[in-house]
């Protein structure tokens, strides 16, 4: 997280550094070796189109060829128009973009490995076509390519080294500029947990696509440089091994950072040159090392060095990873509250659940629920287990479809409406399993939780126009604030698997409120945490909203707990209302007392 | 209308082997939840084992087949132990891409050991074949419906009654309640990939019989017998089997009566519309899942 930090970063000196190194040495170059490093230049580009589609946003594709090959023609074509490498450029980005988009779309209905498949079928259609199309690809024949064109200049070899050397800067600033901020966060955050990603406003369906268009625009760039790079070109190029070899160069030098996408692409196509010696063992070799990484390096080169700097390195810690442990303060409840001002404290939404029902099967879970939330108030939902407690606040944020009856926050009826929409309207939620992001930092959570309070689009973020920077700057503030309300002052830099369960539940809750909801739905926050724990989460939970104005709901087994905190208890049993009403009269209740402690 | 019948008639024909070789892939899909992207060289390095051992060396087929069934199982069993399990239940990529480098190498492997040519194994099925109403039953072929035929059957009987299918069944629904109710969880993932490479060397040795044996020459029926997993819902076993013939029929009918570029691109075409009309397949089904 150190994008705010001046620009430009440290990364992306060290990048240049090693640009410029290999400028500097290519005069010495044969031209044979001009044309390797070229290729390791162009699929180091290939690579990061992975780093974003696999890498942040989880999404395998061994549709690469054909977007290769797109690319490809696309110079192919534009040359034969008489135009110049500047175009061509324009159009296999343009061109990658719309087939990478195209391919992207079906992620609006279908699950990732399905769609790994779906890639996979563009592979095999993608190479059909081209050999079909003999007009522009001259069929099996294949299609001779002239030297670059740029700006009225041609180019030799060497030159399209520079050009390409120039090329893979671009793609590669604009690649990390993407995922440093909100647009990467929130891949990863889908990756990572698609249930808590669309709790918070994400569409996780366009977001995929997105990733997609990128990655295809990468592609169709490098396309067109891979087309003057080889001179010479046939369908049987684009074959499903090329795709898993560029899939391969991601995966082997790390898909989770750019950088790893040059190691890769060294690896891969530098290696079996420097092996050409022995032969046709190296391609043997190079699957028996890519299987050995697998097992071994699971983040690949990238992943390894990072872990080997982290252990090694200056600034490295002296003990490994023990789960952070925090201690309750479980005087803060009583004393906090009872400062807080009660009741409708300004902002918040009210919450109208009218005669919802929501059936599985033959299972009605909610049947017939109506309560009416007051703006600000915090309302406690109890009952025995099975009750559909848990069921009525995944009706309310959109994750299970409500068979009759609306729910409306304010003036907006929430029916039938994506979970993703819900968080436009305030309404926020906590998860009762952990639905956290594994490999991110505290402080990650925290930005994560503020995506659709950002202020700033894609565009901004890839430009660093001052809207990026100013949100960056806000939603950090934000974070740390509410992290110090947490309690997690000193723990944003922590990765969540390295916390306890208690202080990961305090993430979970933390991730949720600090884009201020103005509705907040907690599912049993206190649920495994000791009841001191569990007062102390909830306390602070409480404090946080009554500070920042909003209408809580909270769920939630420890009736003690509820009792004290909330203004209003809410008492389901089977999926209907059996009380409601202030907790002193709940408690006497004789219905109550039965569903829950028996006759 | 004999041209249907024909077409029909060469179509579950060539399902069988799509049938065998998808059974391969959703057995492995079922119980790994992974696509084994060596399915198709796994299959073909056996392959060339039998030929090695039954023409080259001229130890005939029995002797062929024999050695190239061990050697089946003992790379079932090296893949196993040697990539699946390290791999743990982890990242479900992680075994697929796995599975890609594995096929670099066996690919590579197989091109090193026994050299790139194209190669014809002599297999000894009856030739010639019978009229049927017009229709031409070639007896090839025939047989190797069969073999594909018992073999399908004897995989059904296996999972259905004996304590090692239901073993498998209980795995593939949930491995750590299945290891909790004793189900030998490392058995149960060795015979899996024990039983899939074998079914890889039958599906490879029946293409070969009927085509050629070269280097990466399953490929193409692998596409084909994927493309009839996904048919059948991936998952599915009778589904594969399903999703097999009938994509053979398709194939054959669409040789007979639909322009050239729709047979090139019809397994693509068929993936795209099972995955955006029914991604669950014919006989599968999407597991549901609590918020």
């Amino acid at each position: 997280m150190n994008v705010l930090r001046r620009l430009p970063g440290k990364d992306v000196v060290v990048a240049l550094l090693a640009i410029l190194l290999v400028f500097g040495l290519s005069g010495a170059l044969t031209g044979y070796q001009v044309y390797v490093v070229t290729v390791v230049v162009i699929f180091t580009v290939i690579g990061a189109s992975h780093t974003i589609l696999f890498g942040a946003a989880g999404q395998p594709s061994v549709g690469h060829a054909a977007l290769l090959g797109a690319g490809v023609y696309t110079a192919v074509a534009i040359g034969q128009a008489g135009l110049g490498m500047e175009v061509e450029l324009v159009g296999g980005v343009v061109v990658g973009t719309l087939i990478g988009v195209v391919i992207g779309l079906p992620s609006l209905r279908i699950g990732s490995l399905y769609l790994a498949i779906a890639t996979l079928a563009l592979c095999v259609v993608g190479q059909q076509i081209y050999f079909e199309w003999t007009a522009l690809t001259g069929g099996g024949a294949g299609v001779q390519i002239p030297p670059p064109t740029l700006f009225g200049t041609v180019y030799t070899p060497l030159g399209l080294l520079y050009i390409a050397l120039v090329m893979m800067g671009v793609c590669l600033l604009f690649a990390r500029n993407l995922l440093r901020g909100r647009q990467g966060r929130a891949w990863n955050a889908l990756r990572t947990s698609p249930l808590a990603a669309s709790s918070l406003g994400m569409s996780l369906g366009w977001q995929k696509v997105a990733a997609f268009g990128v990655s295809g625009a990468l592609v169709g760039c490098a396309g067109v440089l891979y087309a003057h790079a080889v001179n010479y070109v046939s369908p049987q190029d684009f074959t499903l091994d090329l795709s898993i070899v560029t899939l391969v160069i991601a995966i082997i030098g790390g898909q989770r950072y750019l950088w790893g996408a040059a190691l890769g692409a060294i690896f891969v196509e530098g290696v079996p040159e420097v092996l050409r010696a022995t032969g046709e063992f190296r391609y043997v070799i190079f699957g028996a090392v890519f299987v050995l990484i697998m097992l071994f390096f699971p983040e690949g080169f990238a992943g390894g060095i990072v872990a080997l700097w982290r252990r090694w390195g200056p600034g490295r810690r002296p003990s490994g990873p023990a789960p952070v442990e925090l201690q309750p303060t479980a005087t803060l409840l009583e004393a906090e509250l009872a400062q807080s001002t009660t009741g409708a404290g300004g902002g918040g939404e009210r919450l109208s659940i009218k005669d919802v029902r929501v059936a599985f099967g033959g299972v009605t879970a909610v049947d017939g629920v109506t309560v009416d939330i007051a703006p600000g108030s915090v309302v406690g939902l109890v009952g025995p287990n099975g009750a559909g407690k848990t069921t009525l606040l995944n009706a309310i944020s959109g994750f299970v479809p409500v068979e009759s009856g609306t729910v409306a926050v304010g003036e907006h009826v929430l029916r039938a409406r994506r979970p993703a929409q819900r968080r436009a309207l305030g309404v926020g939620r906590t998860f009762q399993n952990l639905s956290l992001h594994e490999g991110l930092t505290v402080l990650d959570h925290l930005m994560i939780g503020q995506h659709a309070v950002a202020g700033y689009g894609p565009v901004g973020q890839a430009l660093r126009l001052p809207p990026f920077v100013k949100g960056e700057r806000r939603m950090r503030a934000t974070a740390l604030e509410t992290a110090e309300i947490l309690g997690l002052g000193h723990l944003v830099g922590e990765r969540v698997e390295n916390l306890a369960y208690g202080v990961q539940k305090r993430v979970d809750v933390a991730r949720a409120i600090v884009a201020r909801p103005r509705i907040l739905l907690l599912d049993e926050p206190a649920a495994g945490l000791t009841p001191d724990e569990g007062d102390d989460l909830v306390g602070r939970v409480l404090v946080h909203s009554r500070h920042v104005g909003a209408t809580v709901v909270l769920v939630e087994h420890n009736i003690e707990l509820v009792m004290r905190v909330t203004d209003r208890v809410v008492a389901l049993n089977f999926g209907r209302v059996i009380a409601d009403d202030v907790p002193d009269v709940v408690r006497r209740q004789d219905d109550f007392v039965e569903a829950y402690l028996g006759s | 209308m004999s041209t249907f019948f024909q077409a029909v008639v060469t179509g579950l024909m060539t399902g069988g082997v799509y049938a065998l070789l998808a059974l391969s892939i959703a057995l492995i899909f079922k119980t790994m939840d992974a696509v084994n992207f060596a399915t198709a060289s796994m299959g073909a390095f056996c392959a060339f084992l039998f030929f090695q051992v039954g023409t080259v060396l001229g130890l005939g087929w029995g002797a062929g087949l024999a050695v190239s069934a061990l050697g089946a199982v003992l790379l079932g069993l090296a893949v196993e132990r040697g990539i699946v399990r390290p791999l743990g239940g982890g990242d479900l990529f992680r075994l697929v891409l796995a599975t890609m480098g594995l096929d670099i190498l066996l690919n590579n492997g197989t091109q090193l050991l026994f050299g790139s040519g194209v190669q014809n194994i002599n297999a000894p099925l009856p030739s010639g074949g019978w009229d049927v109403a017009g229709v031409n039953v070639d007896l090839a072929r025939l047989t190797i419906l069969g073999i594909a035929v018992a073999g399908t059957a004897v995989i059904a009987v296996v999972l259905r009654y004996t304590n090692l299918g239901v073993g498998m069944r209980a795995y593939a629904q949930d491995p750590q309640a299945a290891a909790l109710m004793g189900v030998p969880a490392r058995t149960v993932s060795r015979w899996t990939w024990v039983i899939s490479s074998l079914l890889g060397l039958i599906a490879a040795v029946m293409v070969a019989s009927v085509s050629v044996l070269s280097v990466g020459f399953l490929q193409g029926t692998f596409i084909s017998a994927f493309t009839a997993a996904v048919l059948g819902g991936l998952s599915s076993l009778p589904g594969a089997v399903t999703g097999g013939f009938v994509l053979g029929v398709l194939e054959a009918l669409s040789i007979a009566y639909a322009p050239r570029a729709v047979t090139i691109v019809l397994p693509v075409l068929i993936i795209l519309v099972v995955l955006m009309i029914r991604p669950a397949g014919l006989f599968g089904r999407l597991s549901a899942q609590r918020a």
